[in-house]
């Protein structure tokens, strides 16, 4: 909590839960050009009035998925209730859209606000009186915070204590090595770089899978982008008919215009799959083609899921340049299509070994599939829901809010940099440099602020004295 | 007899000392009050100065104009730099001491001074005018008047020493306690509460089997505190003895815990954790089979050793079966047993940053009556109590230690907002931005308020100028060494263990690099050739750079917040939207800026912004 004015910043101003319609409130000098990246009537930010209502659609850039049909009204510098340059968007009222709001606001650069810090600004421009400043943050420190809290009941009390295991064990391991650098003249035991690192690997681990879990529930209830490629001819648009032609229902129907691809929305299990046929694109290395094989790029960044389909009588890959390391952040199926064009599968050689050398481990059995002889696809549909099965991931740590996962992210990363510094033995000084500050970014999420918790545990583990 | 002083300090240890010497070089007249004329500077514990964040207290001290380190050079006997091996931030030097020399070179230094008057006596009690104090009443029924009283009175106050079940007043041996004092301070509305420590007994150095001891003579090489001491040690080296307890050790203290004055329920005071007796270790350890001790001599000719580690409150009898159970003390003497001391302290979230008292203005405390242990942090409180007695009296601006600035900054800001529940110990790891403050940069960290009050002579001032000017210069030398990718540097690159260049680079950047140092290139470059204080503290800055970076890049968020004043009368009841415990809590610790305010525990965000919308910020 720095309260720095120059921020952008930004919070759902309505109380939290469902309801009609939700307010997000975005503050600062940046707010217009940020909107400006994820809303489409403000692409030219001259023309834009302030205090007047335009209708539109909140998108995601880098996906470029619309998130929700919403309002937004521009307030002008000196118009506004924080006496700033101010957006309100107006979304619908369901804590998933507003979630994926705000997401996007923060990826682009806006911070999210603390508590009463859009009432201090409008204070701080003269917009209202200090006795009005106060008052209003009495009404957030008694209706939002009390409220919150019961309405999130069982909820925020499980993220307290679970976070209480993270912090216990982060207080372990900075006690042990604060006390190799406080009480070296002493003769005690201290654990050593191997214990360390047992204690270290398990955090890194729950962590892990609670920012997953996290990640892949956004992932889910935006729609799982799902990619399917391969050399031509394998069979990758009669994939795309069969999945479209499988479903009743289709949600929408996006010819590109300015890409080649088309993309369908489906559902399979309750599950809303976004499929992008690449069927347009080919994958030569003819000049003219090389614009496909950026846009194909693209379109890996975005993806969630990617089905890199083979065909039983063309196993190669022509485009193995395509495949790097943004590929291990995605989930990805094999599949091997044709597979009436051979005996038996077992004589179809495996993949694996290839893929490996690109240091990606897919880790993942081919699935054998016919398309025309509706071979396997129940199989292939099956393993594209399990994949994003939440119910099979875990989350150890239960992340409710954004707010939690931006400070669990920054606690990972020290954490991640410390487990560096210790294995490469760079400096107990610098590997505590991480680990207090990820202790320091834990502790915030339940505003705890208590330097003495270190000495205490040293105090209560080691004999120490003169 | 002068009646009346500018200042008057109250007790001669090494707050008061500190505390009288820089209001005497602020050109004031200062009256340095002492029951035993004899105790100047003494060191009544263990025979060193220095250690673990310690002696990084030691160095900011000299660096900013106190006396500390030039008396404990002038007495060293054996040095040692603690934590050699890890990271330069977390090294620390001490310095064994000759007790009687540091004695008589504190006396020296104090007597010396034309504007300290030393008056050997008791002080009864404060005089009081409202809320403001304006002297003493000395034990014969004199007074002494003052613009300002600085308190320094260590164990002194309602001092009770404990040997086993024996219980005599005093706050040293063979030296009576103060009383009276803690019972006024008590009426004017200060909570006085207890604080026990403890010390080991002292040994016949004649009597200890020194052959079958390891010994240790510290380190070769001598570094003083002070940039106005020599290199080379006055005295030594000593050597020091180290032994260890065993299983019968503890048994005989186990069985007759019931005479321990801590286990019998004599002493109501808390104890340092960091300290604890033979006693405790025995108990609250029991599956530690030894615990080690260490021999130190008190002195180059003295016959007297500490029992580093063995502090006690058991009877005399008991120490001398027990002690004979540790290898190499089998015939031992005691010269003087262990003991317990329980004494008075008052609350420190009862002062301001300044040190002055919230409750009587004027009126100082430094040193263990804040409930510190140790003589540097009493050095350093005595310190800045005394300059900031000086400010106040010419009407100049308050001197505050910020966090990132030195260890005496973090030490009083958490004395100030956070109180304290057992003797106040500085260790590194209370340091946030312990990367920052390290030995081997105080002068570039503080010299400039030591300027600034002219509190350097010239010889001082021109020597700390000429280093900095010199670490300068090289920093300057090294980024413009060009090193370009070339057939010649990536050889030697090479040769010196790192991988080759892909780009040109100079040899600052390069020493980024784990494996790189300065000397590696005093044979290409002559100019590259200098003193090792030039060099590693150059070299040490630019290896923590991006993690100093980090740490800077903080300070400047937060210094929003430290240059945000809160007004001492500042009522934190009218706040309404502030929770109970924030009010309450904001009322006791009065912080004096939104930083302070921030770090106390418990205090939400919303509670800082109502506050800087109510002061305007």
């Amino acid at each position: 909590m720095y309260y720095n004015l120059d921020d952008t910043i930004c919070a759902q101003s309505t109380p939290s839960g469902r309801g009609g319609i939700h307010v997000i409130r975005i503050s600062g000098q940046n707010c217009l050009s940020l909107t400006s990246k994820c809303f489409k009537p403000f692409e030219s930010l001259d023309s834009i009035a302030s205090h007047r209502v335009y209708y539109g659609y909140f998108f995601n850039p880098t996906s470029e998925t619309r998130l929700d049909e919403v309002l937004v009204t521009y307030f002008k510098q000196g118009q506004s209730f924080t006496g700033e340059m101010t957006v309100e968007i107006s979304c619908h009222g369901n804590p998933v859209i507003v979630k994926n709001i705000l997401e996007t606001l923060i990826h682009l650069g806006c911070r999210m606000a603390e508590k009463g810090e859009f009432s201090y600004r409008a204070y701080k421009n003269g917009r209202i009186t200090a006795p009005q400043a106060e008052a209003l943050l009495s009404l957030i420190e008694s209706n939002t915070e009390s409220k919150i809290s019961k309405s999130l009941g069982l909820i925020s009390g499980d993220i307290k204590s679970n976070l209480k295991s993270v912090e216990s064990d982060l207080i372990w391991l900075i006690s042990r090595l604060e006390a190799k650098i406080d009480f070296s003249t002493e003769d005690i035991e201290i654990a050593s770089t191997e214990v360390l690192l047992d204690k270290l690997n398990p955090l890194l681990f729950q962590l892990k899978q609670s920012l997953s879990f996290f990640k892949t529930q956004n992932i889910v209830d935006k729609g799982i982008k799902t990619l399917i490629l391969g050399s031509p001819n394998v069979g990758k648009s009669s994939l795309f008919n069969y999945f479209v032609g499988h479903q009743r229902s289709i949600v929408s129907s996006t010819a590109g215009t300015t890409r080649d691809y088309i993309s369908e929305s489906v559902n399979f299990k309750g599950k809303r799959f976004e499929i992008i046929d690449t069927a347009g694109i080919r994958y030569s290395n003819d000049d003219v083609e090389e614009q496909g094989i950026f846009k194909i790029k693209d379109l890996i960044k975005i993806a969630d899921l990617i089905i890199l389909l083979f065909s039983s009588d063309n196993l190669t890959l022509e485009f193995l340049d395509i495949i790097d390391s943004t590929w291990k952040s995605k989930k990805i199926i094999i599949a091997i299509n044709k597979s009436d064009l051979v005996d038996s599968p077992t004589k179809i050689p495996n993949l694996k070994p290839g893929l490996k050398s690109l240091d990606i481990d897919f880790n993942i059995e081919p699935k054998f599939i016919s398309v025309k002889n509706n071979h396997g696809l129940n199989g292939l549909i099956d393993n594209m829901t399990s994949l994003f099965d939440l119910e099979q991931e875990k989350d150890p740590l239960g992340v409710v809010s954004l707010r939690q996962f931006q400070e669990l992210e920054f606690v990972l990363k020290e954490l991640e940099q410390s487990y560096e510094i210790l294995i490469e033995d760079l400096g107990d000084e610098l590997v505590l440099f991480h680990l207090n500050l990820a202790l320091k970014a834990l502790l915030n999420i339940s505003y705890i602020n208590d330097d003495e918790l270190i000495r205490d545990r040293i105090f209560k583990d080691f004999c120490l004295g003169k | 007899m002068m009646t009346k002083f500018d200042a008057i300090v109250v007790g001669a240890g090494h707050a008061g000392v500190e505390a009288a010497y820089v209001v005497a070089k602020m050109g004031l007249k200062v009256a340095l009050v002492t029951t035993d004329v004899s105790k100047i500077g003494f060191m009544s514990c263990n025979p060193s100065i220095g250690g673990l964040a310690k002696g990084h207290m030691v160095r900011e001290l000299d660096a900013l104009g106190g006396i500390m380190g030039v008396i404990s050079d002038q007495s060293t006997i054996q040095f040692k730099k603690l934590n050699a091996k890890k990271g330069p931030a977390v090294r620390g030097s001490r310095s064994q001491c000759d007790k009687e020399i540091y004695c008589d070179n504190a006396f020296k230094i104090i007597s010396a001074h034309p504007n300290i008057s030393i008056i050997s006596s008791e002080v009864k009690s404060i005089i009081l005018d409202g809320d403001v104090c304006n002297g003493v009443v000395l034990e014969d029924g004199s007074l002494i008047h003052s613009l300002k009283l600085i308190l320094t009175t260590g164990t002194f106050m309602n001092g009770v020493m404990y040997i086993g079940r024996q219980k005599v007043s005093g706050g040293r041996v063979g030296e009576k306690a103060t009383t009276g004092l803690s019972n006024q301070l008590a009426s004017f509305g200060f909570k006085v509460t207890r604080l026990k420590t403890g010390t080991p007994p002292r040994l016949d150095k004649e009597t200890i089997n020194w052959d079958i001891l390891v010994s240790d003579t510290g380190d070769k090489v001598f570094e003083p505190f002070s940039i106005m001491s020599s290199n080379k040690m006055p005295y030594g080296p000593v050597s020091c003895g180290i032994s260890y307890t065993n299983e019968r050790t503890h048994d005989i203290i186990r069985d007759n815990l019931d005479k321990s004055a801590m286990y019998s329920g004599m002493i109501e005071g808390v104890g340092p954790r960091y300290c604890p007796s033979v006693e405790d270790k025995v108990v609250r350890f029991s599956d530690k089979l030894r615990h080690q001790t260490f021999l130190e001599p008190e002195g180059i000719n003295s016959n007297s050793i500490y029992l580093q580690g063995i502090s006690t409150s058991l009877p005399e009898d008991i120490q001398n079966q027990f002690l004979k159970t540790i290898p190499g003390l089998e015939n031992v003497k005691i010269l003087r047993p262990g003991y317990a001391v329980e004494y008075d302290f008052l609350q420190p979230t009862q002062i301001k940053p300044t040190l002055e008292t919230k409750y009587i203005n004027n009126l100082y405390f430094a040193g263990q009556i804040n409930g510190t242990s140790g003589y540097e942090e009493a050095a350093v409180q005595g310190f800045m109590a005394g300059l900031n007695a000086a400010l106040s009296i010419s009407n100049d601006e308050p001197f505050i230690l910020k966090r990132h600035e030195a260890y005496i900054g973090v030490l009083i800001d958490d004395l100030v907002t956070k109180g304290t529940k057992e003797p106040y110990r500085m260790m590194t790891s209370r340091a946030e931005y312990r990367l920052l403050l390290r030995e081997d940069n105080v002068y570039s960290r503080l010299s400039h308020h030591a300027n600034k009050y002219y509190l350097y002579n010239e010889l001082k001032k021109t020597r700390v100028s000429e280093l900095l000017d010199k670490r300068a210069k090289y920093r300057q030398s090294l980024e413009d060494f060009q090193i370009v990718p070339n057939a010649f540097w990536n050889a030697k690159l090479e040769e010196f263990g790192t991988t080759r260049l892909l780009k040109s680079s100079n040899l600052s950047e390069l020493l980024r690099r784990r494996e790189i140092s300065p000397l590696q290139f005093t044979d290409i470059e002559k100019d590259f050739d200098v003193d090792e204080e030039i060099y590693s503290a150059v070299a040490i800055d630019i290896k923590y750079e991006g993690y100093i970076k980090r740490e800077i890049d903080s300070i400047h968020k937060m210094n929003r917040l430290e240059s945000a004043p809160i007004p001492y009368n500042f009522d934190f009841h009218s706040l309404l939207s502030l929770s109970n415990e924030e009010r309450e809590k904001l009322t006791h610790i009065r912080p004096t800026t939104l930083a302070q305010a921030s770090r106390i525990s418990g205090v939400n965000p919303s509670a800082i912004h109502a506050l800087m919308i109510r002061l305007g910020y």
